[in-house]
């Protein structure tokens, strides 16, 4: 893990919040979290990582949070996480994820389209091995989300993408 | 012959050519020249002929004292006319009859002009005899009036032999002329014929000439035309090669300029750089190759037109063997690559020494050979963790992981309340990392140590800055994730270790090398021939086996185990049919008597011996008579013999009736003896008693 992969994503969240929401949200320390933690999250947007380094990274929210958001967007009041809400979180991690690449393109990482869990007080099951697995709490106005990095150490297999 | 040396011979022989007929052009008209100055020389000798003929006639009507002179005259021309005819070489040589011809017209002129001197002699006399008044206008009909009016008989008589003289001279003239004129016409014709010749041999000559001209203008156009073509192909051809070797070729000249030629794989790779007639050493910098390498290359390239200067030495010397350039890709991005340059000095078509470069894209290479250099060091690293972690009592390292951990989660707890005094947070880490470091050192854990100790180096500049940011705070709890790994990696290495261990105390705890070979031998044997097994050693322990029965009881085990698969155990099926197990078991079983002699125990829950069938094939090889039968021990001696066997094919298991008499011989020279009991369709058992 290296902070240069890791900040294109905490700086492009921030922006993007910014120009949807119109609130920049603010960083908390990172710590790391235990694999089988439950963390009480709903909705994920996940992004796949490959390259020099391989791993996901995860922006993940709670109901409340997603769904005070999404009413602030699209200016009625949304009451429970319906496709509307899933849909938002899904294009903003896609532009979030979208505008991080310029951050790290003189690294070799590639980074997929990313996919969207839905699922009360889902868990992400983490890559293999006894990765650490970061969290980079961001605070909005409307509560907490939380950025998850997992990526493995620097490996030799599909270095060359 | 190279085709060089071909076009310059083929240009000297058409130059040659081309001189000859110049040279035979001027011949030829030299000859005419040469000719027609030798026929004026005989044509002179008619003029003085004739002169000669008109200068007698004249003596008849004019002067005579005048026409002496002429006549004396004429016959000095003629004479000399005569004496050119001596000059004529030529037209001699070229022809006998023309020879001969002017030799007669030489002869001619001394019978011709013999009574010449007479005349003249008597002419003189007549003019003396003359008053002198007269002497001068005198002519002969002048003398002859003369001598009548003075009575001059003398003189009558003399002028009448004049006339006579004067007669035989014209007559001799007229007749050297109509000699002259033969002989002319000869000359004449020799002459045209000599001419002719000489046209025709200047046609042939000509004909010849042009032929040659034209063959060897033909094979120098098709010379031409051949060097052409195969320059043409040659060009095509390098032309290919150039569009599709998958390596950049270029071409430097002596003064390290980028020459024309190039491959395409260059151009491709290069194409946004205008590279042509570029200097390399620009080349580079646009290339981004570093300041440093390009200051040596310049003096690297100039070592190769030292002729001194071998180049195995200077490939060993290259300093563009591995350089990291950036180059714009399809999509106008900027991309990073490795590429190698190697150079090779060659001479040029005008023969100046240049530099031939070839690059190549070695990044996937480098790549590679960094990931291995990774792997190797992580397994060295993994190795000397190894190495490390079993000099260490367990107990004192599990403290270490719990200690460790211990202080992560402190500071884990600590980054979790998020606290904003960021500088506190990162002193607590710098201590965690500190306490941590200072517990691998005590434990000789150098390679975590190590690591340690640059994260907390790391740490200590972060705290020295007045402001620490969040960005800051992100990178310590990265490295914080990096001690973590460290732990959980050495913690792996533990729990190899610890299985490793535990694997090792299974074997010994597990069944000997013995029962494991049989059971093989068994498995793989059963399966072949389609049989289940079952090996039972739980009345065999291997320890107990004195060392040197260990190979013959396995030999004998082996072979007692492939006897009894192809003869004793029955298949699956029939099995179930005799109410058997479906499997088959074979026990073995070893016992120690009271003399101490080893008794090995082999029994199989089989057929048993079937005394049918040995009784049958003894009979068929003659070993017993027709309706005698046999009893169960001498059924037994019979299967011992060599060569006997029940089996209907041999194959490689069984059937070759060596098997049993092996086995006998074996238990022989360990002055052993073997027994067997044997109930049919039961089983069949082998006990084996070696001394020890």
């Amino acid at each position: 893990m290296k902070k240069e992969y890791i900040m294109p994503f905490v700086e492009s969240t921030q922006n993007v919040f910014h120009e949807f929401f119109g609130i920049t949200p603010e960083l908390d320390t990172p710590y790391f979290v235990k694999k089988e933690e439950t963390l009480n999250w709903d909705v994920s947007g996940i992004i796949g990582i490959a390259g020099e380094s391989k791993g996901v990274i995860v922006l993940s929210f709670n109901e409340k949070v997603a769904v005070s958001l999404v009413s602030k967007l699209v200016g009625r009041k949304v009451t429970t996480l319906d496709e509307d809400v899933i849909d938002t979180i899904a294009e903003v991690t896609n532009i979030i994820a979208g505008n991080s690449k310029k951050g790290f393109e003189e690294y070799r990482l590639k980074i997929s389209l990313p996919s969207i869990i839905k699922g009360k007080e889902h868990v992400v099951f983490w890559p293999k091995q006894d990765i650490p697995i970061l969290s980079i709490p961001f605070t909005v106005p409307e509560g907490k989300f939380m950025l998850f990095v997992g990526l493995e150490k620097k490996i030799t297999n599909d270095i060359l993408l | 012959m190279s085709l060089r040396t071909k076009f310059i011979i083929l240009l000297l022989l058409l130059n040659g050519m081309l001189f000859i007929f110049g040279f035979a052009f001027y011949f030829n008209n030299n000859r005419n020249n040469i000719i027609r100055n030798e026929i004026s020389i005989i044509d002179a000798v008619h003029i003085a002929l004739y002169e000669e003929n008109v200068a007698v006639r004249g003596m008849f009507i004019l002067p005579i004292s005048r026409q002496i002179s002429i006549m004396e005259n004429a016959e000095k021309n003629l004479d000399r006319a005569i004496s050119n005819l001596l000059s004529i070489r030529y037209l001699i040589n070229r022809s006998p009859v023309i020879d001969q011809s002017i030799r007669n017209i030489i002869a001619e002129r001394y019978s011709s002009l013999m009574s010449m001197p007479a005349l003249l002699d008597i002419a003189d006399k007549i003019l003396n005899a003359v008053d002198r008044s007269i002497q001068s206008t005198a002519n002969f009909e002048i003398i002859n009036d003369y001598a009548t009016v003075h009575g001059n008989e003398e003189l009558k008589i003399r002028a009448k032999i004049f006339a006579e003289l004067l007669f035989e001279i014209e007559k001799n003239i007229v007749s050297a002329l109509a000699n002259f004129d033969a002989q002319y016409k000869i000359i004449d014709n020799e002459r045209t014929a000599i001419e002719r010749n000489a046209i025709i041999t200047f046609i042939i000559f000509f004909l010849a000439i042009v032929i040659i001209s034209v063959v060897v203008g033909t094979l120098i156009a098709r010379s031409i035309i051949s060097v052409t073509h195969s320059l043409d192909k040659a060009n095509k051809e390098t032309d290919v090669i150039f569009k599709n070797i998958h390596e950049g070729i270029f071409q430097l000249d002596t003064s390290l300029k980028i020459g024309h030629l190039c491959s395409q794989y260059f151009e491709n790779l290069f194409r946004d750089i205008n590279f042509r007639n570029m200097p390399f050493l620009e080349f580079l910098r646009e290339i981004g190759v570093a300041a440093k390498d390009i200051f040596v290359t310049e003096d690297y390239l100039k070592l190769f037109f030292n002729e001194k200067i071998n180049n195995t030495l200077l490939a060993q010397v290259n300093p563009l063997d591995k350089v990291y350039i950036s180059i714009l890709d399809d999509n106008k991005k900027t991309q990073n690559r490795y590429v190698s340059f190697v150079f090779s000095i060659f001479v040029n078509a005008d023969n100046q020494k240049e530099l031939l470069g070839t690059v190549n894209d070695i990044t996937e290479e480098v790549l590679y050979a960094e990931a291995l250099k990774e792997e190797e060091e992580k397994n060295k690293e993994k190795m000397e963790q190894l190495l490390q972690i079993i000099n260490i009592d367990p107990e004192t390292m599990e403290e270490f992981f719990e200690d460790s951990q211990d202080e992560i989660e402190h500071i884990n707890t600590l980054l979790k309340s998020n606290r904003s005094d960021y500088r506190k947070v990162v002193n607590e880490i710098y201590l965690a990392v500190h306490s941590v470091k200072g517990n691998a050192q005590i434990l000789g854990l150098k390679n975590i140590a190590d690591l340690l100790n640059i994260i907390e180096n790391e740490i200590k500049t972060l705290l020295e800055r007045p402001e620490i940011s969040w960005e800051n705070i992100l990178d310590s709890t990265i490295k914080l994730g990096t001690i973590q790994e460290s732990i959980d990696d050495l913690r792996e290495r533990v729990i190899e270790l610890q299985l490793y261990q535990s694997k090792l105390k299974n074997i010994e705890e597990k069944t000997g090398l013995f029962e494991r070979t049989l059971h093989k031998v068994m498995a793989t044997e059963g399966k072949k021939e389609g049989k289940l097994l079952e090996l039972d050693y739980s009345n065999f322990n291997s320890k107990n086996m004195p060392k040197e029965h260990r190979k013959i009881v396995k030999d004998i085990f082996v072979q007692l185990a492939r006897n009894a698969i192809s003869h004793g155990i029955e298949n699956p099926d029939e099995r179930e049919k005799r109410g058997k197990n479906r499997q088959g078991k074979v026990c073995i079983s070893l016992k120690k008597d009271s003399e101490g002699n080893m008794i090995y125990g082999f029994k199989d829950d089989g057929n048993g011996i079937d005394l049918e069938k040995v009784t049958k094939v003894a009979k068929k090889k003659g070993l017993a008579k027709e309706g005698e039968d046999f009893d169960i021990s001498e059924a037994v001696k019979l299967i011992f013999n060599m060569g006997f066997t029940t089996a209907e094919e041999s194959s490689l298991i069984a059937g070759r009736g060596v098997g049993l008499t092996l086995i006998r011989e074996k238990i022989n020279s360990a002055k052993g003896k073997i027994k067997i009991r044997t109930q049919q369709g039961k089983y069949c058992e082998y006990i084996i008693i070696l001394p020890a």
